[in-house]
């Protein structure tokens, strides 16, 4: 049982904690910005069943990945248009993006390679990072030695989110217009524009997280990737009070208990359905108010409508 | 009066205790590996194969044979005349081998410069959308089309820069 307790836990952990980073920075611009996005699941599927397919048909991931990049900046500026400009309820905008994701990439699928579950795989993965004087490092080469492009980047994506949000003349109008729409309108801010900027960033980085699932950390796009991942990004996101660095040790919380789920199956005599409750049990416990009331935007949720 | 909360819990625990205990996980061995979602990164291909070479029960375990051994016995007694066809086998081995590592080494090539590029390419599309935007900013195309169209010109960041020398005009 201790086994199992070793570095290659947390670097399983740090693995599986990348697209969780990934969107729920990406939720932390769009929730900061007034706009409640639980597509983030959705934008996950979409993003990786498009890095999936362009990767298998063009042979070049890099092209799966920026096409997972674009795809979900648009399907999320379709939850923008509809909760923005037609000011339609955020949260039900949303779960139709989550619903689409169940069924649109199931069609495609089945119409390109006449499989509803899953898609062909890819001959080249994005490639495996190693950073030279830290992998022959014995301890440090396991826990740092070799990632995926994509770990890299969702890491490098904590400081430069925490610096665009708090150093940045735009950071300090997104969060204006989370905050006080009408402070903000007054003071020469386009509410809309800015609205739609952090739900535009939010679903480019859920659809890099898609892109992890099936191009870097898989070969493949499977039915239902991303397994609830958006969601407990969100918790994570909630955890973390809507900050970068919290919401990064929310992550790797979430990624840690999911790397110990996967490694403790046939280790301890339980049935692997319990075992695999775990991540999301721990979701449910941390949503339940162990940590405190989150500090959500004052706006967060609440369509805006210009004063004439 | 108090017994009976502790009664219910302790049933509940009971329950839930029977629920959890699955006596055939618990003997060892015996996970037929019914998991749905595995970490393939921290799986090791060479022991998997190791693995697969375990005997089923009942069946004979076909890796402790040494197959070299037992062929070579068989062969020791007709090997004489096959001398010189080795020698000109090994020969042509030695080529396809050299032929083939020269196909790992192109293909090696390929790939990299499939990953160099790619990466170029990410990154120049991420920084060339940043910076569409920030040049774009007090621009007429981007005060005065509406922020839905302005943001889709930003995913299409090439095409906004194509639209700019009729739109680019400095509205401040």
């Amino acid at each position: 049982m201790w086994e199992i307790l070793d570095l290659e836990l947390i670097a399983s952990g740090l693995r599986l904690s990348t697209p969780l980073i990934l969107a729920a920075l990406g939720g932390m611009f769009s929730e900061r910005s007034g706009v409640v996005n639980i597509a983030l699941d959705g934008i996950m599927i979409f993003g990786a069943f498009a890095g999936a397919v362009v990767a298998y048909e063009t042979g070049n991931p890099w092209l799966g990945l920026l096409t997972s990049l674009l795809l979900g900046g648009m399907i999320a500026h379709i939850h923008g248009i509809a909760s923005i400009r037609y000011q339609a309820d955020q949260v039900v905008s949303a779960t139709a993006i989550n619903l689409l994701a169940i069924g649109v990439p199931a069609v495609i699928a089945n119409a390109l390679y006449n499989s509803t579950t899953v898609t062909p795989n890819i001959d080249l993965m994005l490639p495996v990072i190693k950073i030279p004087i830290i992998s022959s490092i014995p301890i440090l080469s396991t826990l740092l030695g070799k990632y995926s492009f994509l770990v890299f980047f969702a890491f490098a994506m904590v400081p430069i989110s925490w610096f665009v949000i708090y150093k940045t003349s735009f950071g300090l109008r997104l969060r204006a217009v989370g905050e006080n729409p009408e402070a903000a309108e007054t003071a020469g801010v386009n509410v809309y524009l800015m609205r739609y900027y952090g739900v535009w960033i939010s679903g480019l980085l859920a659809g890099l997280g898609g892109a992890f699932l099936s191009i870097a950390h898989g070969s493949s796009y499977v039915n239902n990737i991303s397994a609830g991942r958006g969601f407990i990004a969100l918790a994570a996101l909630i955890f973390g009070r809507f900050t970068p660095k919290l919401t990064l040790l929310g992550c790797m919380m979430f990624g840690i208990a999911d790397a110990f789920q996967i490694r403790v199956q046939g280790v301890i005599p339980i049935p692997v359905q319990i075992i695999q409750m775990f991540p999301y049990v721990l979701t449910m416990i941390v949503l339940a108010g162990l940590i405190g009331r989150a500090q959500v935007p004052a706006a967060d949720g609440i369509p805006y409508t210009q004063e004439k | 009066m108090t017994k009976r909360p502790l009664r219910l819990f302790s049933i509940l625990l009971l329950t839930l205790f029977l629920f959890i205990y699955d006596p055939a996980a618990a003997a060892p061995g015996d996970q037929t590996g019914s998991t749905v979602e595995t970490d393939m990164s921290t799986v090791s291909g060479d022991e998997e194969e190791g693995e697969s070479t375990e005997a089923a029960p009942g069946e004979e375990d076909l890796s402790t044979v040494n197959w070299d051994e037992a062929s070579d016995t068989e062969e020791s007694a007709v090997s004489g005349w096959q001398d010189e066809e080795d020698t000109v086998e090994t020969a042509e081995d030695k080529a396809m081998q050299v032929l083939r590592m020269a196909e790992i080494e192109a293909l090696e090539s390929r790939e990299r410069l499939i990953h160099i590029s790619g990466f170029i390419l990410f990154i120049g599309y991420i920084i060339g959308g940043v910076l569409t935007a920030f040049i774009t900013r007090n621009r007429r195309i981007a005060l005065d089309f509406p922020p839905e169209l302005l943001i889709l010109l930003h995913t299409l960041w090439p095409l906004e820069l194509l639209l700019l020398p009729f739109f680019g005009k400095s509205a401040r």
